[in-house]
């Protein structure tokens, strides 16, 4: 049971494992792709997702999900939000209650409102969950950068544990004349519902960002993009359950800031290709892989309008993305939006639900 | 055979005899002096400073006379001994005493004399008060209070298998004194065994409803005594007796629901004493080692202390920081006004046992295995292990809890009935909000200047909501029983105002020609409450 189980091979699951495989852990990663097996199994690498970045030889790829589960009692699940529900309901065939699973996937559910965590809840039997989230660009971890992460749950027992896991990890420098070993930075914390909605949210912001840089737009505009949409992640956030302060961390801010000025980011090349005129489908084509941000925001314009909550930006970007609406338009609208004060959009939502002094419950996931 | 000779747990309260209140105690005091003992030193004096001090602010508030000089000079010799002690021994000695103390304060009795006179004695009591007139009608069961107001709905053959087979903690929500007397004639009803409960010791103030509180398996629960001690004497007190296999029963809720709505937080301070007994269960390899939660929901047209609660819940706003002691529950001619009102109208109320779930929130299936949201089995025990070894985990356990809390949530949610007299309430206020900007505060200083609604354009309003908690039943989020749902919005809104003409000092609404007038927006709002987190509201916008 000393194992670790990662359920993804995509390059941040590869990542993943490659960290723990480094600190010296024995890691199972369960892919459904019999090449990416063969690879990793053979050669260490996965060519697809990471590169040619050598793989720790401590990883060990299977198909059977059931060996995951025999042998591990840490699992990260790190598998695109839409088929997250999916592979949880298998996990959910052998998985244990003394296990604990750990999502590593940046999403919310399209229909129900649910982050990663709720549903591995829903869909296993482990009450012992929590997430991973934070400035990770894979490729940089991978070539030997410090970084850091933090790990949301409930439950101190989740945070230790995986703070633990990582806590000697190193990946040696690739410069040979560098003596230096950075270690992985995991941070922990108890508001599991920041953490999560912080890492799914900032791809919204993400891809405008990307449209920005796009049209060639400066650090001024970038900064004024990324601090409203902040904002508006953390109004949101908020009023599903997360605590404002978190949004000020590493899986919010932190991670908001790298991907919105790094061109390594999925969401913000998806953004670029946009304002250049191509359409959603063919970027899609183009990139090849799962870029969360497209279906976040439509998610979360559902939510603000049912709720009524004020997300320009989000509303804007749905705007582009699925009624065809030129970026131009959206943007003049943007700055003509009638906002007076920079705190406005708090106000209008306490001033709606003014007449219920009774709370909200059972949380807004409730009532989809 | 004798009641004895089967006796393993779970065990009904029957066998909660004098030897058992023994053992009961001396578990409680013994694992209360071990828990305390493995604190470090820091802690202990800690403790002990707390209990001092807000026992010393306990006693100058609710006692005086000679009592009060008593209580006080107790303290303050407690104090000096305490100042004075040099070794462990000593401090060990001070939390054996203090220990003692609040077991013996606590403990409960129960008396099956008392519980069959009162099982029996009490409905016929009720009947002949509401019936004095009609002897005929005094003997006859069928047409007794209880059959034709109180009914109870659920898999009651289930949780009766189950509670010989498992320890059962029942868990209602609350809204009214009342209550705990419905709960306990229904049960019986349900031909299940009565169950041990906490009760706030200004119900045991009273003599006659004190008299059956002490004998009828309560046990003190002093609310004033805020320091920790205390909460752990009280919290393993309900460990142990769930541990021996008595059944529970706690309101989740902490108190009377304030504003009138649903349970929105829980208070599962309590309930923790489940998880913490089951684990003990299984370190002992107990046969029965069981223990599952039976959510249950009440609900009634009207509540005996609206007035009082809802007054409370907007002074405090919802943080009910008073313990209410002078209400309606403690004037016997409101108590007896609201009873009439109830069997006149033929008003009931409804007592919904929820499917059992276990202690970490998973569903429960016949045989008491829990399961998935799939179907699919779970074994629990995995639940508490750390390697292969079982362990007490406070922080784990108490996130379990809180899990069960969320599930209890739901449950309480999706098995709240509505009734006509929260749906006409919600509509007509929902239909003010609409109408006027402002909060509760807003619209009490100026309604009686709102304009009266015609009676046609409420029913039409009272379609819409129906409209909307049709869809809401629908997805199993609201029990909208198809008794409402076969009546016109006419018969609901007459039915309700029918209701609301009776009991109360004042008139929530009332009908005036061809105009619904609003009487007390206070309580119009209380009611509401009942169906709001539901977002109803939210649904409702731009068509009311």
């Amino acid at each position: 049971m000393n194992k670790v189980g990662v359920i993804g091979s995509g390059n941040w699951g590869t990542t993943v494992a490659h960290l723990l495989a480094t600190n010296g852990r024995d890691v199972v990663l369960c892919t459904r792709n019999r090449e990416v097996l063969h690879e990793m199994n053979e050669y260490h690498t996965n060519k697809k997702y990471t590169g040619s970045s050598p793989l720790s030889k401590k990883i060990k790829a299977t198909q059977n999900l059931k060996e995951v589960t025999d042998h591990c009692s840490i699992i990260f699940v790190i598998v695109p939000s839409q088929v997250f529900r999916e592979v949880s309901f298998e996990l959910g065939h052998t998985v244990r209650g003394d296990q604990i699973l750990v999502s590593g996937t940046k999403g919310i559910e399209k229909g129900t409102c649910k982050t990663m965590s709720d549903i591995l809840k829903e869909e296993t039997c482990c009450k012992k969950v929590g997430s991973l989230s934070g400035p990770n660009i894979a490729n940089e971890i991978l070539s030997g950068q410090p970084s850091g992460a933090v790990v949301g749950s409930h439950y101190e027992e989740v945070i230790h544990d995986v703070i633990d896991l990582f806590s000697t990890s190193v990946i040696p420098h690739k410069d040979p004349g560098s003596s230096s070993y950075f270690p992985f930075k995991v941070y922990g914390s108890y508001d599991l519902k920041g953490v999560e909605l912080g890492g799914a949210l900032k791809n919204i912001i993400a891809i405008g960002s990307g449209i920005a840089t796009g049209l060639g737009l400066q650090t001024n505009s970038k900064s004024f993009l990324v601090t409203r949409g902040l904002g508006e992640m953390t109004r949101l956030g908020v009023f599903l359950g997360a605590q404002k302060e978190t949004f000020l961390g590493l899986s919010g801010m932190g991670d908001l800031v790298t991907t919105c000025f790094s061109t390594l980011s999925r969401n913000n090349t998806f953004g670029r290709l946009l304002s250049q005129g191509k359409s959603k489908e063919a970027i899609l084509k183009e990139i090849g892989m799962v870029v969360e941000g497209v279906y976040t925001t439509e998610i979360a314009y559902e939510i603000s309008q049912k709720f009524q909550i004020p997300m320009p930006i989000t509303e804007g970007l749905y705007k582009i993305l699925f009624e065809r609406a030129s970026v131009e338009v959206v943007l003049k609208g943007l700055l003509k939006f009638d906002v007076t004060y920079e705190d406005e959009g708090y106000k209008t939502v306490f001033t709606e639900a003014k007449h219920l002094l009774v709370n909200k419950f059972p949380t807004p996931e409730y009532l989809f | 055979m004798g009641i004895l000779a089967y006796v393993v747990p779970p065990m009904s309260l029957f066998h909660f005899t004098e030897d058992r209140k023994k053992e009961l105690k001396q578990r409680v005091i013994d694992n209360s002096l071990l828990e305390v003992l493995s604190y470090p030193q820091s802690k202990k004096d800690e403790l002990i400073e707390d209990m001092i001090y807000w026992e010393t602010q306990r006693v100058k508030r609710v006692s005086w006379g000679f009592k009060k000089k008593r209580e006080l000079s107790y303290w303050n010799r407690f104090r000096q001994r305490y100042v004075k002690t040099l070794d462990e021994e000593d401090k060990a000695y001070i939390f054996k005493e203090a220990i003692f103390n609040y077991t013996d304060e606590i403990v409960g009795n129960f008396n099956p004399k008392t519980y069959r006179f009162s099982v029996q004695i009490i409905p016929r009591f009720l009947d002949f008060l509401m019936n004095a007139s009609s002897l005929k009608r005094f003997y006859s069961y069928t047409k007794s209070f209880i059959n034709e107001n109180l009914v109870l709905t659920g898999d009651l053959e289930r949780i009766g298998k189950l509670s010989h087979e498992a320890t059962l903690i029942y868990t209602p929500t609350h809204v009214s004194n009342l209550d705990s007397i419905l709960i306990g004639t229904a049960l019986h009803q349900a031909g299940l065994d009565p169950v041990m409960y906490g009760a706030g010791l200004n119900l045991f103030r009273s003599k006659l409803i004190g008299y059956f509180m002490k004998n009828l398996g309560a046990y003190k629960v002093d609310r004033l005594k805020v320091h920790e001690l205390y909460k752990n004497v009280l919290k393993e007190y309900t460990t142990s007796s769930l541990e021996m296999g008595f059944h529970n029963l706690f309101f989740p809720g902490g108190t009377r629901s304030r504003s009138g709505a649903v349970e929105k937080k829980l208070k599962l301070g309590l309930m923790g004493g489940g998880i913490k007994a089951y684990i003990r269960n299984l370190q002992h390899k107990k046969k029965n080692k069981n223990i599952f939660v039976i959510p249950m929901n009440l609900s009634s047209h009207l509540t005996l202390e609206a007035e009082t609660l809802i007054d409370d819940f907007l002074r405090a706003v919802g943080k009910s920081r008073y313990i209410i002691e002078n209400d309606e529950f403690s004037k016997p001619q409101r108590i007896f006004s609201f009873l009439k009102t109830y069997t006149k109208l033929h008003s009931k109320t409804f007592i919904h046992f929820g499917d059992p779930l276990d202690l970490f929130g998973n569903q429960v299936d016949q045989n008491g295995v829990s399961m998935d949201r799939h179907g699919r089995t779970i074994d629990i025990q995995k639940y508490v292990e750390k390697n292969r070894k079982i362990l007490l985990n406070e922080d784990r356990d108490q996130n379990y809890t809180r899990e069960l809390g969320q599930s209890l949530l739901e449950v309480f949610h999706k098995n709240n009935r509505v009734l006509s007299t929260h749906l006409v309430a919600f509509t007509l206020y929902e239909y003010i909000a609409s109408q006027n900007k402002g909060d509760i505060y807003q619209f009490s200083r100026k309604h009686a200047y709102f304009k009266p609604i015609p009676v046609g354009v409420v029913c039409e309003q009272i379609d819409v909501v129906r409209k909307i908690l049709s869809d809401l039943s629908a997805k199993n989020k609201i029990s909208y029983s198809d008794s409402l749902r076969k009546k016109t919005s006419s018969e609901i809104l007459h039915n309700a105002l029918r209701i609301f003409a009776t009991y109360h000092k004042r008139k929530t609404i009332y009908r005036k020609g061809n105009e619904i007038y609003i009487g007390d927006i206070f309580l119009l709002y209380y009611y509401h409450n009942r169906l709001v987190g539901y977002n109803i509201e939210g649904a409702l916008r731009g068509s009311l």
